[in-house]
C-alpha cells in the first residue's frame, strides 16, 4: 500500500513553475530520499503535500485520503520538519513541545524526555537564544513528538553537525524499523545513499528518475584527476566504456568515470603517475550526467 | 474555537494588550484632569452655555467649544478624539499580529502544519481580538466613568430625556403649577424665547407645509428674527402697515385680504396668550408640558434642581434622575460603539495582512487606511450638508450624540458597523482558506 501517491501533481506561481506534473509513490515503511539542487521544487513538492500551498493541478493522497479534502486527518498522524525552523521566540523549548503536542492530544512526557536527552538538547532556554543547528533539532523533535506514522522532513540535517547527524538517523532508521514511514529531502547525495532505500531525483520542478538505491550506486558517477610526472602522449587520449567529458592540459587528466575500475586500472598502468585522486561529483554533475546519456527525456524537452 | 491556540494568542498578547490599556486609560484619565480648569475658563461664557439656542445645537452636536463645559460634551469634543484613533491602531494592530506577524515570523507555518483548519485558526484569532478589544473598552469605559464620578460636582447639570421620569415630574407639576413661577423667572424674554423655540421646532418639523409657502424659508426666518427682536415692536408694524410685509413675501393681491385677516387673528392668540402667560399658573404648565427640555435645560446647577425638587416634593426622584451630569447608560453606549467600531478595524486589519506580502506593507497600509477614513470623517463635519460622508468611515459611526442619549442604544450605525466587520471578516476567510503560505 502506498502511504503518500501523487498524480500530476503541478504548482506554478504565476508565470514561474514550482512543480511540472509530479507522480510520486511511496510504500509504507519506506525510507525515502527526495534529492535535486537548491530551486529544483523540493519545498514546493513537500509544502504542497501539507496544504501550505495549493497546486495548480494534480492531486494526491496521503494515508489513502485526499490531501485536501482529509487534511486534518492526515496532518493527525504526519511529522513535518521544515527547511527553516521558526518558532515563537519567547517561548522555551518544553513550552514549544507542549504547545505543539496539546494540538495532537496529550503528551507523551516520557518521549519527550527521551528526544531531548537524544539530541542533547536544553529544554529550559527561550528559543530565541537557540543556534541554527538547537532550533533544528528542537524542529526535529517537534516532528517526532507526536509519534507520526509518516515523517516529512525539508532538508533535515542542514545545520546539524556529524555527530548530531548520525543520530537524527540512527532514531529514524529505529522507528523505521517499528513502521515509521521517511520522506525526506536533501541535496547531498552521499546522505540519501547512505540511509535511503528509495531515492527520487528532482530537477526544475520534474521527476527525473525514482530508483532504488542500489541502481543508483550502480551508477556511481566519480571523478578523476590524475597528474604525471612528465609529459606522457599515450595519456592523451583514453577511449574506453564510462568515461565521459576527458580532459588533458599539461600533465593533468580530468575525467568522469562510472565505468569498471579493473579496466580503468589496466589501461593506465603504463602512465607514469606521480597523484591519482578521485572524489564524489557534485550533484549538479550527476544530473548532467544522467541527462546527457539519454536515459532522460528532460534535456530534450528543455531545449 | 481552538483553546490551546487562544490561550497561546493571549498569552503572546497579555504584555501589549496590559501596555495598550493602561497607556490609554491613563491619557484618558489625564485629559478628563483638564477638565476643570477648561470648564473654568469656559465658565465666561456661562450666558451663552444657558441660551436655550445653544443647548438645542449642543444636543444636536455634541461637539464645539460651547459643548465643552458639560462632562460627556468635553470627552465627545476633546478627550475621545486621540482615544477613538488610538483604539482604531490598537485594534487593526492586534489583528496584523496575529496574521501578518506569524507569517513574518514563519510561525504560521508552524500552526498550518498542525491538525487544526484554516478557518479554525481564524475564528479562535479573531475572538482572541475581541476579548482583547473587550478588555480594553471596558478599562477606559471603566475610566470614564470614574472620572466622570469625581468631576460630577464640579461639572453644569444636562437635562436627559427619559418619559417615565418626565411623566412623574408633569403629573405632580400639574397639581402644584404655582412652584413653576417660583422656580422660573417667567418674564416677556422667557416666554417670547420659548415661543421662538416653538415656532422653530414647528418649522423644522413642517418642511413640507414650508415648502408650499409663496416665500422662502429663509425670508420666514428673517421675519421670525425680526419678531423676535421686539415682539410688540412687530406687531405694531403689521398693524400699521401690513403691505410692506405682504410685499416682501411676494404675497398676490387677491389672497392678501385673506392673509391680512389670518395676521390679525394669529396676533389676537399671541396677545390672548401673553395675558394667560401673566395671569394663569395653569398655562405655566401648559408650556412646561409642551417644551419641557426649555424649562428643564435652564436647571444647570445642584442648587437650583435642590429647589426644583423642594418645589415639586414628590418628584423628587424623577428630577434627581432627570438632571445630572452625566448618564452612566450613555457612557455604556457609547463605549459599546467604540467596541464595535474597534472591531470593524480589527477586520480590515486581519484582510490588509492577508493582502500584503509583508508585515511592513501591511501595517503602513493599514496606517493609510486608518488616517484616510479619519480624514474623510473629518470633512464631513465640515457642513451638515456632507455629513452622509460620515457613513462612509467607521469613525463617523462612533455616534458620539448617544452621550445625550438616554441609554444603551443601538444605533443603524452600531447595525450598520456589525454588517461591514462580518463582510470584511468573510472576505478575510475567503483569501486566507486559499493562501499560499511560501
Amino acid at each position: 500500500m502506498n502511504i503518500l501517491e501523487t498524480r500530476g501533481l503541478t504548482k506554478y506561481y504565476g508565470q514561474t513553475r514550482g512543480i511540472e506534473s509530479m507522480d510520486l509513490s511511496i510504500e509504507k515503511g519506506s525510507f525515502f530520499g527526495f534529492i535535486g539542487p537548491n530551486g529544483a521544487g523540493k519545498s514546493t513538492a513537500i509544502r504542497t503535500l501539507l496544504g501550505l500551498i495549493r497546486p495548480s493541478s494534480g492531486e494526491a493522497y496521503i494515508f489513502g485520503e485526499h490531501f485536501q479534502k482529509e487534511r486534518l486527518k492526515i496532518l493527525k498522524r504526519v511529522g513535518y520538519l521544515p527547511a527553516e525552523v521558526n518558532l515563537y521566540g519567547n517561548l522555551t523549548g518544553e513550552a514549544m513541545l507542549r504547545y505543539s503536542g496539546r494540538f495532537y492530544g496529550n503528551i507523551d512526557e516520557k518521549r519527550m524526555k527521551d528526544l531531548a536527552t537524544w539530541f542533547d538538547f536544553d529544554l529550559g532556554r527561550p528559543v530565541e537564544e537557540l543556534s541554527f543547528g538547537n532550533r533544528k533539532k528542537i524542529g526535529i523533535m517537534l516532528a517526532l513528538l507526536h509519534k507520526p506514522e509518516l515523517v516529512i522532513m525539508d532538508e533535515p540535517t542542514g545545520g546539524l553537525d556529524p555527530l548530531m547527524q548520525a543520530r537524527f538517523f540512527e532514531w529514524l532508521t529505529e522507528e523505521n524499523e517499528k513502521g515509521l514511514t521517511v520522506f525526506f529531502s536533501s541535496h547531498t547525495l552521499s546522505e540519501v545513499q547512505k540511509h535511503c532505500r528509495q531515492v527520487a531525483v528532482i530537477k526544475e520542478g520534474r521527476i527525473i528518475e525514482i530508483s532504488d538505491i542500489k541502481a543508483l550506486r550502480s551508477k556511481q558517477l566519480k571523478k578523476v584527476r590524475i597528474r604525471m610526472k612528465h609529459v606522457h602522449d599515450t595519456s592523451e587520449g583514453l577511449i574506453m566504456k564510462g568515461i565521459y567529458r576527458f580532459e588533458s592540459e599539461n600533465l593533468e587528466r580530468r575525467f568522469d568515470f562510472d565505468g569498471d575500475f579493473e579496466e580503468l586500472f589496466s589501461q593506465i598502468s603504463s602512465w607514469p603517475i606521480e597523484a591519482f585522486t578521485m572524489e564524489e561529483p557534485s550533484l549538479e554533475e550527476i544530473f548532467m550526467h544522467y541527462y546527457r546519456d539519454g536515459g532522460d527525456n528532460y534535456e530534450s524537452k528543455s531545449i | 474555537m481552538n483553546l490551546n491556540l487562544f490561550k497561546m494568542s493571549m498569552t503572546q498578547n497579555r504584555k501589549s494588550l496590559i501596555y495598550w490599556t493602561i497607556s490609554v486609560c491613563a491619557l484618558m484619565g489625564l485629559s478628563m484632569a483638564f477638565y476643570p480648569a477648561i470648564s473654568d475658563n469656559l465658565s465666561q461664557f456661562e450666558g451663552l452655555f444657558n441660551a436655550p439656542v445653544m443647548k438645542t445645537v449642543l444636543r444636536i452636536f455634541v461637539m464645539g467649544p460651547e459643548a465643552m463645559g458639560t462632562l460627556p460634551g468635553f470627552y465627545a469634543t476633546y478627550a475621545s478624539v486621540y482615544m477613538i484613533l488610538i483604539g482604531a491602531f490598537f485594534a487593526s494592530y492586534s489583528a496584523l499580529g496575529e496574521i501578518s506577524g506569524e507569517l513574518q515570523d514563519g510561525t504560521l507555518e508552524f500552526l498550518l502544519t498542525r491538525p487544526i483548519t484554516r478557518s479554525e485558526i481564524l475564528v479562535t484569532k479573531w475572538v482572541a481580538i475581541e476579548l482583547r478589544i473587550v478588555i480594553f473598552c471596558t478599562a477606559l469605559c471603566l475610566t470614564i466613568l470614574l472620572s466622570f464620578n469625581i468631576l460630577k460636582t464640579r461639572a453644569p447639570l444636562i437635562y436627559w430625556e427619559d418619559d417615565t421620569n418626565l411623566e412623574i415630574f408633569l403629573s405632580v407639576a400639574k397639581d402644584s403649577p404655582e412652584g413653576i413661577g417660583d422656580i422660573w423667572q417667567l418674564d416677556d424674554d422667557f416666554f417670547n424665547e420659548w415661543l421662538f423655540e416653538n415656532m422653530q421646532e414647528g418649522l423644522s418639523k413642517n418642511k413640507e407645509a414650508l415648502e408650499e409657502l409663496p416665500f422662502s424659508e429663509e425670508l420666514l426666518q428673517d421675519i421670525i428674527v425680526e419678531f423676535m427682536d421686539n415682539p410688540d415692536v412687530f406687531m405694531e408694524n403689521i398693524a400699521k402697515n401690513p403691505e410692506k410685509y405682504m410685499d416682501i413675501m411676494e404675497i398676490p393681491s387677491p389672497s392678501r385680504a385673506l392673509y391680512e385677516s389670518e395676521i390679525l387673528k394669529s396676533m389676537k392668540e399671541y396677545e390672548a396668550l401673553k395675558e394667560r402667560y401673566a395671569e394663569e399658573a395653569m398655562f405655566h404648565y401648559e408650556m412646561l408640558a409642551q417644551n419641557p427640555e426649555y424649562f428643564l435645560d435652564q436647571i444647570t446647577s445642584i442648587e437650583q434642581r435642590n429647589q426644583v425638587s423642594q418645589k415639586f416634593p414628590e418628584a423628587e426622584e424623577a428630577i434627581k434622575s432627570m438632571l445630572v451630569s452625566y448618564n452612566a447608560g450613555a457612557v455604556v453606549s457609547i463605549h459599546l460603539h467604540i467596541f464595535l467600531f474597534m472591531s470593524l478595524m480589527a477586520s480590515l486589519g486581519f484582510a490588509v495582512s492577508l493582502l500584503a506580502r509583508k508585515q511592513r506593507e501591511a501595517s503602513g497600509i493599514v496606517i493609510g487606511i486608518i488616517l484616510a477614513l479619519y480624514f474623510i470623517n473629518t470633512l464631513s463635519r465640515i457642513s451638515p450638508k456632507y455629513l452622509w460622508i460620515g457613513w462612509i468611515s467607521p469613525f463617523g459611526l462612533i455616534d458620539m450624540n448617544l452621550m445625550a442619549s438616554g441609554g444603551p442604544v443601538i444605533t443603524d450605525k452600531a447595525f450598520l458597523m456589525i454588517v461591514e466587520s462580518a463582510f470584511v471578516m468573510g472576505y478575510s476567510f475567503w483569501i486566507f482558506s486559499k493562501k499560499d503560505i511560501a
